[in-house]
């Protein structure tokens, strides 16, 4: 069958069809993408905490911008290429755009990886810590101050990989797990660990189940933790709730006929109160339920968990499967092998609501008092900050929130090796002093053999949330992950096409080139907007 | 649009040009954010760099969309459907601008209902 106006237009509208086709999806990008820009425009209006402006790193996002508005020029030099009937400099200027599509996703992988492994804090007075956590070394093992262990020196979880210096170490005597949800994983883990300290973990008492009104089954006390054996009492707690939902119904239903016949004419809403099922006469047909398996540890063993996967008290935990825990909360510090960066701006906004004097609630804040590294950073600052102000007052301008709070990780390396007597700002620079970039740190970040920064070990106690940059830290970053997610996909989706026309497009050049060229101009339009997109993002995101 | 091959190779003479204005546009927003010698308004970002910064992507946009993108001169219906689709989003927008700023609105989110153990956080 041929395919009507794919090269010729139609009458009515004076387009191909695919063109009408590619116009009412952008329009229905637009109010995608709409919705997007909104939401950061909303977010970034309502937000309750200081909004991290200018916080990417420029240069990977200056260079995409290029690489995309490149390659919108050579994919309409390829279009224009195949109107003029020229494949073999069509080939090239596709390629060129795929290319531009390859480049622009590598930095932007580059840029999330770095985001993803960049740790930050909120302590509970609201100071941001950001950097890089140190990871866990074997217990027993000691580095000698000031050097690095060596990979054989660092502690592995269950699946080898390293542990970072961000858990909960709990002295569990007990663990109690929900028989229904259980994640496997984290069972995995603590037979891992309890074998590793020569640890049992074992069921606490006798467990009588029926898994059939005349099927009893047994597990022992004694026996060792495993996940069939968790859910083999799952099953048989499943059998037993099966079961007893079943009785429980009947029996229901039985009273309401009684009730009815009891009560002739009455309504369903008028008997509610008196309907109950009659717990003696089911008794011996229920069979026993057990919502919760116990097991005890010998010797008690301390297992390591995220944060975020326990609730801990001094002597409980509760993990978010449900699994309870009894025993001893350990000191579970957060260790910062480098503290690149570290910022006020919370503190002050809290402080200024409580009508707090900011530089008073900074002098106090729990990383000044307990960190002299910091404490010494800070009057750095503080001497820099009064130059900057000093420059600034000549213009009739003052110094930001972010130069006066906030010491970002170029700033930190510069105070780190400069003395307080020598911190200078550079003139009519009007900015705080810092370290100039290598090229490598632009897309990276800090080059830790470079660089010396702080190393800071933060109490379980004062940490309030942390999290990496990822779109969990705060709705900046929730809205920065989707918008350049999805335009990232779009790149993606785009290129495929493009790709599709530059290796699969030579058959149909040579039987209807002008049906390609049409193809190539919707593929065109659609990478356009892909471009036009990231016109808006690149500004909004990165620079503002 | 352009068909006959010298109408294509002086457009992509003009091709070429709106890449250099595109290229040229961006290194603008770049220095005007990053270089504080060369910061608008007051010092470090604020309205006037946002409203510059703002202003040069959609420059950018329309170069784009009218010259890359033919809607310089398209077709009546184009303009119809995409034109649509903005006023679309604009219209979107504004609903939850109302929603946002609507005089009796319920803040409970970030303040506690009152006299709730929630509100003493904040």
């Amino acid at each position: 069958m041929e395919i009507p106006y794919i090269v010729t237009p139609r009458k009515d509208t004076g387009l191909f069809n695919s063109k009408i086709a590619i116009w009412l999806f952008l329009a229905s990008e637009v109010m995608l993408f709409g919705g997007f820009f909104s939401a950061y425009i909303f977010l970034r209006l309502g937000a309750d905490f200081p909004w991290p402006e200018r916080t990417l790193p420029v240069l990977p996002g200056l260079i995409n911008t290029f690489v995309l508005i490149g390659s919108s020029v050579t994919v309409v030099f390829a279009w224009a290429a195949l109107k003029m009937r020229q494949w073999g400099k069509f080939q090239f200027f596709m390629s060129v755009t795929i290319a531009c599509a390859g480049i622009f996703m590598v930095l932007k992988g580059i840029e999330y990886n770095v985001k993803f492994h960049h740790q930050a804090l909120r302590l509970k007075d609201y100071a941001v810590v950001e950097g890089h956590l140190g990871y866990k070394v074997k217990d027993g093992v000691h580095v000698e101050h000031g050097k690095e262990p060596t990979e054989d020196q660092l502690a592995k979880d269950s699946k080898g990989k390293k542990i970072e210096e961000n858990v909960v170490n709990f002295e569990a005597a007990e663990i109690s797990f929900n028989t229904v949800r259980v994640e496997s994983p984290w069972v995995e883990a603590m037979i891992a660990r309890a074998t590793e300290k020569n640890a049992t973990i074992k069921l606490a008492s006798k467990i009588d189940l029926k898994t059939a009104p005349d099927k009893v089954v047994t597990f022992d006390a004694g026996t060792e933790l495993s996940l069939a054996l968790l859910d083999s009492i799952k099953e048989a707690h499943l059998a037993a709730r099966k079961n007893n939902g079943a009785v429980r119904t009947d029996n229901l239903r039985e009273q309401w006929v009684k009730a009815h016949e009891a009560n002739p004419g009455k309504r369903d809403w008028e008997l509610a109160d008196q309907v109950v099922i009659d717990t003696a006469a089911i008794a011996d047909k229920l069979m026993p339920e057990q919502p919760a398996i116990i097991f005890s540890v010998e010797p008690a063993t301390t297992f390591q968990f995220r944060p975020r996967d326990i609730q801990e008290a001094a002597e409980s935990g509760a993990l978010r499967d449900g699994t309870a825990l009894k025993g001893k909360l350990q000191e579970s510090p957060m260790v910062f092998h480098y503290v690149d960066a570290i910022d006020f701006r919370h503190l002050v906004m809290k402080a200024e609501e409580k009508g707090i004097d900011p530089k008073v609630a900074i002098e106090n804040s729990w990383l000044l008092k307990e960190n002299h590294e910091l404490k010494e950073i800070w009057e750095k600052q503080q001497v820099a900050l009064a130059q900057l102000t000093a420059e600034l007052a000549t213009h009739e301008r003052v110094p930001t929130e972010k130069d006066k709070y906030r010491i970002g990780w170029q700033e930190m390396a510069y105070y780190s090796k400069t003395a307080i007597s020598d911190v200078k700002i550079t003139p009519k620079k009007y900015a705080m002093p810092k370290v100039k970039e290598e090229l490598n740190e632009e897309f990276f970040g800090p080059d830790y053999k470079l660089r010396t920064f702080p190393h800071l070990t933060v109490p379980r106690g004062e940490v309030q949330f942390t999290s990496k940059f990822a779109p969990a830290w705060n709705t900046y970053y929730a809205v920065y992950f989707t918008m350049t997610g999805l335009h990232g996909l779009h790149v993606i989706g785009g290129a495929l096409v493009l790709a599709y026309y530059l290796f699969f497009g030579k058959k149909m050049y040579l039987s209807n080139p002008e049906w390609l060229a049409n193809r190539v101009e919707i593929g065109g339009l659609f990478w356009h907007f892909v471009d036009l997109v990231w016109i808006f993002l690149f500004p909004i995101l990165y620079l503002m | 649009m352009a068909d006959s091959p010298e109408a294509l190779q002086k457009s992509l003479r003009l091709y070429k040009m709106i890449g250099g204005v595109l290229f040229a546009g961006t290194v603008i927003t770049v220095l005007v954010a990053t270089r504080p010698e060369l910061d608008f308004g007051k010092h470090g970002f604020d309205t006037a760099d946002m409203v510059l910064g703002l202003l040069i992507a959609t420059v950018k946009a329309t170069l784009v969309a009218a010259i890359f993108m033919h809607l310089n001169h398209e077709k009546r219906m184009i303009y119809w459907l995409f034109g649509f689709g903005i006023l679309a989003a604009f219209f979107l927008v504004a609903l939850i601008a109302l929603a946002k700023w609507d005089p009796i609105h319920y803040n409970g989110f970030r303040t506690g209902v009152p006299g709730s153990e929630q509100g003493a956080h904040w």
